[in-house]
């Protein structure tokens, strides 16, 4: 009887085990950051609105310009603490660092340089598959929108 | 296979438990005895209830030695005080077997479930903007440094999309005197 006890009992430390080391990789495949940065133009010309931004078209439209025109889509997968570069129009580089999840929300360190100065360095909290809008660098005759959503 | 040997040594066991085998016969099921928890606990319960029928018997008058009825009664009793007293922990009782039983099933689905369910998410990236809904745009800065620049945040007003922008073009601005003055709100 004690045998089979024995058997039981390392039975069900063998599927604590497994489930143990299956929900060990299910976190650590958590690990890879989505980040989708859609490089927008904001202006008052005419060319309307871009029909490829129809997601965000209340939340565009609430920036009060005329015309928004997607000239710009970057698809990054990036690991904790990996930094992801792009290029922005007018000669200025985004740099995205995803440092880990806090309570469900990704913690992204975004900074924007021109030349060789930081025009912006921050660090944000941004909900998983949420949208943060950066905005505010001149190019043309209208504005650049980053438009940065990220999942993992 | 060791089932269908069980079955064949259980329709043996109570010529064993009288000792009417031959010795071989009797031998051979010794050595089954010796590794067999199952049929050993089937002989065990066997003499039992063979030595509760004795003890009937025993405390039986003469008269109620003819009453069968009584006798039935009070070995079922016997049976039943016997197996409260060697009650077992649940887990290696009937629901402890049934639930072996079935976490050998159940566990490996589990397990298969779960690795799918892990391919399935991990080749699985939805187009974002489907997913995308109001209300998780919720965003908190910890912190910004706008060096060159002014930092306006605000948010929009129909889903919370957090706005970050940076005034940049504003440069200071010289006043009549032609000197330059720094730029204010």
């Amino acid at each position: 009887m004690d045998t089979l006890f024995g058997l039981k009992k390392t039975a069900f430390l063998a599927m604590v085990w497994v489930l143990c080391l299956v929900a060990m990789g299910r976190s650590a495949g958590a690990e890879v950051f989505n980040t989708e940065v859609r490089v927008i133009l904001a202006s008052n010309s005419d060319q309307g609105y871009d029909p490829r931004l129809l997601d965000l078209k209340k939340d565009l439209l609430s920036l009060n310009y005329m015309s928004f025109q997607l000239i710009d889509q970057t698809g990054l997968s990036l690991n904790r603490g990996q930094s992801g570069k792009m290029p922005i129009p007018g000669g200025r580089t985004m740099e995205l660092t995803p440092t880990g999840v806090e309570q469900g929300k990704i913690v992204m360190q975004v900074s924007i340089n021109e030349g060789g100065s930081s025009l912006l360095k921050t660090q944000i909290r941004i909900a998983n598959h949420g949208t943060v809008i950066i905005g505010g660098p001149p190019y043309q005759s209208g504005f650049i929108v980053l438009a940065i959503t990220a999942h993992f | 296979m060791k089932k269908n040997r069980c079955s064949k040594i259980l329709e043996w066991i109570g010529p064993y438990a009288d000792g009417e085998l031959s010795p071989s016969r009797s031998a051979m099921i010794g050595e089954h005895l010796k590794d067999c928890l199952s049929c050993r606990t089937a002989l065990e319960r066997l003499r039992q209830t063979q030595e509760l029928i004795r003890q009937g018997f025993a405390f039986s008058t003469v008269e109620e030695k003819s009453d069968l009825e009584a006798l039935h009664s009070r070995v079922k009793h016997g049976i039943r005080l016997q197996e409260a007293e060697s009650k077992e922990p649940w887990w290696s009782g009937d629901l402890g077997s049934l639930l072996f039983r079935w976490a050998r099933i159940l566990v490996p689905s589990a397990v298969a479930a779960a690795l799918v369910a892990g391919i399935f998410f991990k080749v699985y990236n939805p187009p974002l903007s489907v997913i995308k809904t109001a209300g998780k745009n919720e965003c908190i800065i910890d912190s910004i440094e706008g060096a060159n620049s002014t930092v306006l945040l605000f948010k929009t007003h129909d889903s919370d999309m957090t706005v970050i922008w940076l005034s940049v073009d504003i440069e200071p601005y010289k006043d009549a005197s032609n000197s330059w003055i720094p730029y204010s709100a």
